[in-house]
């Protein structure tokens, strides 16, 4: 197999109903069966820097108030890194986002007043899934690499973008009371509803991911494309769907943003596409696709608002935000490729056979002589 | 073995009567040219249902052409693939697979990053309602797999790139059996196996056979070529040189075959 071997460990595809006539049972116990070791590595690492910020916010990170401000936080990038995840997974990149995020954001800002709230969040949504299937088709159709098509298209829409509003941003005068379904708080806590939306979402598209036939042919055309085409998979069907939805949550996340801020500007986006990639990479998504989870994704957006407020919360000056991140992405990327080492010598330090060796060094002899029938 | 499922091998539609004297792959005067050279020349042989036969030659003897056009990655230049008693045209190496040919390749049949089950049924999932039938894809997969002979994988949740070559040839084959595919084509399936796991494979073909579908073997070591196949068909130059039937693998039968591969008669 021609794979680096830095994405060997556990199914990418995480089933947990196991049946019990396997051959040779091998079940990884508790709570692996569920996260990958790979997680596990991540999510230690969030701990830890969780600790540290909230050791260096004087212990202000932890309190409920602000909890909920690092949801907050989160949600913004979180549901681009939803679509920008699946969409990874499928072979695929998506650097126009961000600019897709602003046009739906401001074209929502922009008709809300004169058609409504609700007919204005389709039209929005409408936008980002024919930005996604223009990526869609000019990826798929001319052969191009997704990189570089969605590049061209994020400069187009940013250009457009700036014509059309000459740099302005639009500020809503009073925010109607419709938006909070995305901006108002949860009951008396400090979470915005927001948050609910993009965890709901984050479920749905993992159930869809997981569970259902076009996820399966996601992580099949994220996989090997040639193969999957050769077995009868629709792989350019699929990929174009995962660009309407990418296209679509990335809108999703535009109109949200201006329903909490009543503000959008034509710079709002920028960096969102190269964040997107950083969440769904620190939670375990392959670049070259294949492999990955949403709640990978969904752990990876938690990560940076968790840095954000931190180093907030810390005094840091928000320059420190992306030397952070730069940081965090590599030691995140880099326990991921090594936690196969790690945990067997961990499992050899202390004393247990580890299941790596175990079912891939000592293997039982087969026991079927060959050459066979003749 | 379950009942087929959808979309593999479902272009034309199997008969209700197996009718076992139509061969599971006939070639009649089969010819490439490319430009003046002449690769395959008026080339003639079939396959039974449930027989094996062992394609031989020397590089550059028009085996591999041969089976590209089987397995419609290129068309052949005059002359006829029957399958099932049915003329084909492929377009291409899809149209082939719909009608019924399995290709086994080395790199292009399974997923390395999906998991064996999922390998096994992608693009002919099993539902129930909306949802991927987990629980039934999971048995069917451990039971077709134990009835090709893989016995001891350690887990079907593992992801493919962690099987052996054998293992996974098996997981080939054993869908192409599955899906009631007509034909199994194995090019140099042992190419790149451990003694032990050739023999593993030679297993899996048997089991193929037994199944009633017909299996052309491309390969380089007669010795090997002799040990599972029932006939072995020898070309040289683009012809068919010779056709034995196995009867025994000892050193005579070696030595006559070996000398129609390299030309040199006995």
């Amino acid at each position: 197999m021609s794979l680096s071997k830095t994405v060997v460990e556990e199914t990418s595809t995480g089933d947990s109903d196991t049946s019990d006539d396997t051959v040779r049972a091998f079940k990884p116990g508790g709570i692996t069966r569920y996260i990958s070791a790979r997680m596990m590595a991540v999510i230690g690492m969030i701990i830890i820097v969780v600790l540290v910020l909230e050791i260096t916010s004087r212990e202000q990170l932890l309190t409920g108030l602000n909890i909920g401000g690092v949801l907050n936080a989160s949600s913004e990038i979180g549901f681009i890194a939803i679509g920008v995840t699946a969409l990874m997974i499928g072979g695929e990149f998506d650097l126009s986002v961000g600019q897709t995020f602003v046009a739906s954001g401001m074209t929502f800002a922009t008709i809300y007043t004169s058609i409504g709230v609700f007919p204005a969040i389709i039209v929005s949504l409408a936008i980002g899934a024919a930005i996604g299937m223009l990526n869609g088709f000019i990826t798929l159709g001319f052969g191009i690499p997704s990189f570089i098509t969605t590049l061209g298209t994020s400069y187009v829409v940013a250009g457009l973008i700036l014509m059309v509003t000459t740099g302005q941003p639009i500020t809503a005068v009073t925010l109607p009371k419709s938006f909070s379904i995305f901006g108002g708080y949860i009951g008396s806590t400090s979470i915005r509803w927001e948050v609910a939306w993009w965890l709901g979402l984050a479920v749905v598209m993992a159930i869809v991911l997981h569970k259902t036939t076009f996820g399966n042919h996601i992580f099949g055309a994220g996989g090997h494309a040639d193969a999957s085409r050769n077995i009868g998979v629709r792989v350019g069907m699929t990929k174009m769907a995962l660009f309407i939805l990418c296209g679509m949550f990335s809108a999703f996340s535009g109109i949200v943003l201006f329903a909490h801020l009543g503000d959008i500007e034509a710079s709002a986006g920028s960096g969102l596409q190269l964040e997107a990639i950083a969440a769904a990479v620190i939670g375990g998504t392959a670049l070259f696709g294949g492999i990955g989870t949403i709640y990978g994704g969904v752990i990876g957006s938690f990560f940076l608002g968790v840095i954000t407020v931190g180093l907030v919360l810390s005094g840091a000056s928000t320059v420190y935000y992306e030397l952070f991140v730069g940081i965090v992405l590599i030691m995140a990327v880099a326990l991921q490729a090594k936690t196969e080492g790690i945990t067997s010598f961990v499992k050899r330090a202390f004393g247990r056979r580890s299941w790596i060796a175990e079912h891939v060094h000592g293997r039982s002899p087969d026991t079927t002589q060959a050459g066979s029938a003749r | 073995m379950t009942a087929p499922t959808t979309s593999l091998g479902a272009t034309e539609i199997t008969p209700d009567v197996q009718h076992n004297d139509v061969p599971a792959l006939e070639l009649r005067d089969i010819t490439k040219r490319f430009g003046a050279i002449v690769a395959v020349d008026k080339v003639n042989f079939s396959i039974a249902k449930g027989e094996v036969l062992a394609l031989l030659g020397d590089n550059g003897a028009g085996k591999s052409t041969v089976v590209k056009m089987i397995s419609g990655a290129t068309s052949p230049t005059s002359g006829q693939i029957l399958l099932d008693g049915k003329r084909m045209l492929f377009r291409n190496s899809k149209s082939a697979r719909l009608a019924g040919i399995a290709t086994v390749y080395q790199d292009l049949a399974l997923v390395p990053t999906m998991n064996v089950w999922r390998n096994f049924f992608l693009g002919a999932e099993l539902k129930r309602g909306w949802r991927l039938d987990v629980k039934r894809m999971r048995a069917e997969t451990q039971q077709v797999l134990r009835e090709i002979g893989l016995r001891n994988l350690s887990s079907i949740d593992q992801n493919v790139m962690k099987m052996s070559g054998g293992e996974q040839q098996a997981l080939s084959i054993g869908r192409a059996v599955h899906f009631q595919q007509k034909l199994l084509l194995l090019d140099e399936p042992t190419a790149a196996l451990s003694v032990k796991e050739t023999n593993k494979v030679f297993e899996y073909i048997m089991r193929a056979k037994e199944s009633g579908i017909g299996v052309l073997v491309i390969m380089h070591n007669t010795l090997q070529a002799l040990t599972v196949s029932d006939r072995v068909t020898v070309m040289r130059h683009g012809r068919v040189v010779a056709n034995y039937a196995v009867e025994e693998t000892g050193t005579d039968m070696l030595n006559t075959v070996n000398a129609a591969i390299s030309g040199i008669g006995p």
